[in-house]
C-alpha cells in the first residue's frame, strides 16, 4: 500500500478507518501523533468524521434524526413512568436494588441464560430500516432482554412457535421467548401449536395467548387495541403496579381496547384490513434469507426498468387464496380445477453496474404447486394472479436465461432458492412461484 | 417530567433543535456512527434527567453538546481500557476543543457537500448510500453479499475522495 502524499491525506485515510471500524492500534497511535503534532490534522480528521456522519445522516433519509429522537423520547417515556412510583423510596431502595441486581446479573450469567438467543429474523422488506437502538439484518440472532426497533418497513422474527410481525414505526424489547413487551407501534403474533401462552405486555395491558393469531398497537396517549383475527386471546388491562385489574376474552373477528390512564377495558370495532396489511407484507411465507427482500407497498409497475433492485430480490406477494375454475398448466406441469393456490412474483431488475449477483431462498407454509420460468406462463397468469395496480412486462426478456439463472425446488417443496445472473441489455428477470393454499 | 405538559414541550422542542448536534458532538470524540447513537440515547436521558438544572437563559445547544462530549469521552475511556488502546484524554480534549470552537465552519462544509453530492450520478448516489444506510461494518456488508471487499471499497474511498476534493475547491472558490 502506498503512502499517502501529505499528513491531512494521510488523516483523512486514518478517520475513514475509524468511521468504519478498521483501525487497529498501530494506525490508531499514528493517527494520535499526527493529531497531536499539527492542529491542521485535528482539524482535517473533525471534517473528515463531521463529512461521514452528513454522509449517513443522508443516506438513512431526511427523516433519520426525527425518528431516532422519537424513539429516544419513548425509552425517556418509559422510564420516566417506570420510575414515578418509586421517587419517594429512591434513596433507600437504590442500594437495596443494586444489591439484588448484582445478585441477580450473577446468578443468570451463572446460569447462563442472559442474552441467551431466543429468535431470530426471518422476514425484511427492501424499505426495513432499523433505528438507532440497534442493527437490522436477515438470519439476524434476537436475544433475551434485546431490543428490536424498526423505523421503515417491515420486518419478522420467528421465536419458539411464534412467529412476530413489526410494522414500522415499531420497538419492542424481548423479555424471554414467551414474553415480548411492545414498547410502541404495531405487532401481529402468529401462534402455532406449542407456543400457547405467548405474553405481549404493553404499558396498559397483558395479552396472553390462547393459540391464535392477534394483532397488538400501543401508542403513547392512544393506549393499547387488541385485535384477534384467529383463535382467542386473554387481554388484562393493567394498574400502575402492573397488576390485571380487568380481563377481556377476545375471540376471532373481535377487538378491544385498554387505557390505563382512564382505566377503560372495552370492546371495539374489529378492523379486518388491519390483517391484509400484515397478508400483502408477508403473505404465507415462512421465511427467507439471503438477498430477498419483502415489499411494503405493491409496486404500481414492474416493467423493466421501472422497478430497480439493485443488489437484492423482491418477492411480491400477490393474489392469495385463489380456487382455479380451471385447469392451470404451468412449465408443463397440470394444476387440476378447484385447486386453492396462492401467488408470489419473484422480481430482479438491477441496473448495469449492479455489483452483485443476488442468491437467497423463500420458505412457504404451503407447498409450492408449480414455478412459472417463460414469459408464455408468466404473462398467461398476470390476469388471474398478478396485482390489479400493478402494470407487469409483456416482453419475452422478463424470462429467466436458463444458462445463468438458476432455481432449486427442496425435497419438501416449500422451499425454493434463486440464483440470478446479470445479462444485458434488458437485465429483468421474473419467477411466479405458485403455492398450494390447503393449509389455510 | 412528563408530568409537567409544557415543561414536556419545552424538553422537547430544545431537544428537536440540538438533536444533530448532539449527534455530530459525540461522533467526534468517538468516531463511528454505531458508538455515537448509543452515547445519544445517554445523553438525551441525562438532559432529562438534568432539565431541572438547566438556566433556560442560558443555550440548550451549548449545554447539550457539553454533556455528550463528557459521556462520549467517558466511553471511549472505558473502550480504552477495554481494549487496551485508544485515543488519549490530551487528544480527547484537543478534539473537543476544536469542535467546539469551529461549529459554523463544519455547518458550512456539510452545506457544501449537499452541493457536491448533486454532481455525482444517480448510481454513484446510489451506492454512497447504501454504503452508508447499512448498520453493519461495511466488510461485513460485502461479505455477506458474495463480492470482493476491495472492490467495494476501493469505489467507495474513490467517491470519498471526489467528494471531499469538491468541497475544498468550493471552499476555496468562495475565500
Amino acid at each position: 500500500m502506498t503512502k499517502p502524499h501529505s499528513p491531512i491525506a494521510e488523516v483523512r485515510n486514518l478517520a475513514d478507518a475509524v468511521f468504519d471500524r478498521q483501525i487497529d492500534e498501530a494506525s490508531l497511535e499514528r493517527l494520535q501523533f499526527l493529531l497531536l503534532s499539527d492542529i491542521s490534522c485535528l482539524q482535517a480528521y473533525l471534517e473528515r468524521i463531521d463529512f461521514h456522519g452528513e454522509l449517513r445522516d443522508r443516506a438513512m433519509g431526511a427523516s433519520a434524526p426525527e425518528q431516532s429522537m422519537r424513539v429516544t423520547l419513548e425509552n425517556l417515556r418509559i422510564v420516566s413512568t417506570a420510575r414515578r412510583p418509586l421517587r419517594l423510596w429512591l434513596g433507600y431502595s437504590a442500594l437495596l436494588a443494586s444489591f439484588f441486581i448484582i445478585l441477580l446479573a450473577g446468578w443468570e450469567v451463572l446460569s447462563g441464560t442472559f442474552h441467551r438467543p431466543v429468535g431470530n429474523i426471518i422476514n425484511l422488506s427492501d424499505n426495513a430500516r432499523g433505528s438507532n437502538v440497534g442493527s437490522l439484518e436477515l438470519s439476524q440472532v434476537i436475544r433475551r432482554g434485546s431490543v428490536v426497533s424498526i423505523a421503515d418497513g417491515f420486518l419478522s422474527l420467528q421465536l419458539p412457535h411464534v412467529l412476530v410481525d413489526l410494522q414500522a414505526p415499531t420497538t419492542i424489547r424481548i423479555h424471554s421467548q414467551g414474553e415480548v413487551e411492545l414498547v410502541s407501534g404495531t405487532l401481529n403474533a402468529l401462534v402455532s401449536k406449542g407456543g400457547e401462552g405467548f405474553h405481549v405486555r404493553t404499558a396498559d395491558a397483558l395479552v396472553t395467548d390462547l393459540g391464535t393469531e392477534f394483532m397488538v398497537e400501543y401508542s403513547v396517549g392512544k393506549g393499547t387495541h387488541v385485535s384477534v383475527n384467529r383463535g382467542r386471546a386473554e387481554a388484562s388491562l393493567l394498574d400502575w403496579k402492573g397488576q390485571s385489574t380487568k380481563t377481556l376474552e377476545v375471540t376471532a373477528g373481535r377487538a378491544a381496547r385498554f387505557d390505563k390512564q382512564s382505566a377503560v377495558a372495552k370492546e371495539t370495532e374489529f378492523q379486518p384490513e388491519k390483517f391484509q396489511a400484515v397478508e400483502r407484507n408477508r403473505g404465507k411465507i415462512r421465511s427467507i434469507t439471503g438477498d430477498i427482500r419483502t415489499c411494503t407497498q405493491p409496486p404500481q409497475t414492474l416493467t423493466s426498468d421501472q422497478m430497480i433492485t439493485a443488489n437484492h430480490l423482491l418477492v411480491i406477494p400477490e393474489q392469495q387464496s385463489v380456487i382455479l375454475d380451471q385447469a392451470l398448466v404451468v412449465n408443463g406441469k397440470t394444476i387440476p380445477a378447484g385447486t386453492r393456490l396462492s401467488s408470489y412474483l419473484v422480481h430482479y431488475n438491477p441496473t448495469a453496474d449492479a455489483q452483485f449477483a443476488p442468491r437467497g431462498s423463500i420458505t412457504f407454509m404451503g407447498r409450492i404447486a408449480a414455478v412459472a420460468v417463460e414469459s408464455r406462463d408468466l404473462n398467461s397468469t398476470d390476469t388471474t394472479f398478478g396485482l390489479s395496480q400493478s402494470t407487469y412486462e409483456k416482453q419475452d426478456f422478463r424470462e429467466l436465461e436458463l444458462d445463468e439463472d438458476e432455481i432449486q425446488l427442496s425435497d419438501d417443496q416449500r422451499t425454493i432458492s434463486f440464483f440470478f445472473g446479470m445479462s444485458p441489455p434488458t437485465f429483468l428477470d421474473e419467477v411466479r412461484v405458485f403455492v398450494l393454499s390447503d393449509h389455510d | 417530567m412528563w408530568e409537567n405538559p409544557t415543561l414536556e414541550a419545552e424538553f422537547l422542542r430544545s431537544l428537536g433543535t440540538s438533536y444533530r448536534a448532539i449527534y455530530a458532538c459525540s461522533l467526534a470524540i468517538v468516531g463511528n456512527a454505531s458508538d455515537a447513537d448509543d452515547i445519544v440515547q445517554d445523553v438525551c436521558l441525562i438532559l432529562w434527567q438534568k432539565y431541572h438544572e438547566f438556566d433556560p437563559a442560558t443555550n440548550f445547544r451549548k449545554w447539550a453538546c457539553t454533556v455528550a462530549f463528557q459521556v462520549a469521552k467517558n466511553f471511549v475511556r472505558k473502550q480504552r481500557r477495554r481494549k487496551s488502546f485508544g485515543f488519549s484524554d490530551e487528544v480527547l480534549s484537543r478534539l473537543e476543543q476544536v469542535r467546539s470552537g469551529a461549529s459554523e465552519l463544519f455547518e458550512l462544509r456539510r452545506d457544501f457537500l449537499g452541493g457536491c453530492l448533486a454532481k455525482l450520478s444517480a448510481q454513484e448516489r446510489q451506492f454512497l448510500d447504501q454504503c452508508y444506510r447499512s448498520e453493519t461494518s461495511l466488510v461485513a456488508k460485502a461479505q455477506a453479499q458474495g463480492a470482493s471487499v476491495e472492490t467495494v471499497y476501493s469505489r467507495l474511498k474513490r467517491l470519498r475522495r471526489k467528494l471531499a476534493e469538491c468541497i475544498d475547491k468550493t471552499i476555496e472558490r468562495s475565500l
